[in-house]
């Protein structure tokens, strides 16, 4: 991703889609500059917008509830400032039965293999790979139309398709939690799209 | 007391209920404790990897927080109506994400 501009928008953001993580991983999200994005972090400590701490052995900044407020402060600003509110509600809309979709083939996913004995990692069947092959391609559309209104919305495609792939050996890509899993990207999408409408879980 | 929600995430686990409401909130989980919160997005989960077993206010059997509960493997009971205010937090509860119950220990478990 190219160079962006370091705003407190995509810096807020970002920890808001990946949740808790540290300045370098803050500051690729969007493809900010680290050290531009480090001193917008360390502003946004000082009004209690986001905190740094320790968490299971690793260090890294999330959003206190301010810094939540003042992210849909500045989202719902973008949201006016690029007449995209219509739409972004329009891909919501398309977006939440494919959610299904995609939540419901990761939950049979993980429910097959408990109910095995021996749960292997190996590659994905046929079935499961046209699955979600079939998730990204009714996924791309919606990408490119909020991407045409909202450049920072680009990206997930690519992502997804990256971890599509990766699962070709590796069935963990789909929904691990430790790496860029498929519905680790989607999650992030889903938060993505909810925050920029400021609507609510 | 036993609350009825949906079952999400198989296994049982017994530990202290840590209320949960916002991000705010979060250092005051220690591991094994049991996340009680009213719902989660991708800031809450770090927490998946310190609770014991997890409860929440929405959602069910297809949702985001119990694909996460699934692959850290812990105990999920989810769309447990009140959760916040039937388990307070110290309160020690049994979580059972196969049967979907959550059941506050008698006090001789405590001992």
């Amino acid at each position: 991703m190219s160079s962006n501009q370091p705003t407190m928008l995509l810096t807020l953001h970002s920890i808001r889609l990946l949740g808790f993580a540290d300045t370098g991983a803050v500051a690729q999200r969007f493809g900010q500059d680290s050290q531009q994005v480090e001193s917008l972090l360390i502003e946004a400590g000082s009004k209690g917008w986001a905190a740094r701490s320790s968490f299971g052995g690793s260090r890294g900044w999330s959003l206190t509830v301010a810094g939540r407020t003042e992210n849909e402060r500045l989202l719902a600003g973008e949201l006016e400032a690029a007449d995209a509110r219509a739409a972004v509600t329009s891909v919501h809309s398309e977006f939440v039965p494919l959610n299904t979709d995609v939540v419901a083939a990761c939950s049979q996913l993980q429910l097959d293999r408990l109910s095995r004995e021996n749960q292997q990692n190996d590659g994905m069947d046929h079935r499961t790979n046209q699955t979600f092959t079939d998730a990204v391609a009714s996924f791309r559309g919606l990408e490119a139309r909020l991407a045409g209104a909202l450049p920072r919305f680009s990206g997930y495609t690519q992502r997804l398709e990256q971890a599509v792939a990766n699962a070709a050996t590796e069935t963990a890509w789909l929904i691990a939690t430790d790496r860029d899993s498929f519905h680790r990207i989607w999650f992030e999408f889903h938060e993505d799209l909810i925050a920029t409408l400021g609507m609510q879980r | 007391m036993t609350s009825i929600g949906t079952g999400a995430s198989p296994g049982t686990a017994c530990g202290t209920a840590r209320t949960v409401h916002s991000v705010d909130e979060f250092s005051t989980v220690m591991p094994g404790d049991i996340l009680v919160c009213r719902t989660t997005d991708p800031a809450w989960t770090p927490l998946f990897g310190l609770a014991a077993a997890i409860v929440t206010e929405t959602g069910g059997m297809l949702s985001h927080a119990a694909i996460v509960a699934r692959e850290y493997g812990i105990p999920a009971v989810l769309g447990v109506a009140g959760a916040l205010h039937l388990f307070p937090a110290g309160t020690t509860i049994v979580v059972d994400g196969t049967q979907g119950t959550v059941t506050e220990a008698p006090s001789k478990v405590l001992r």
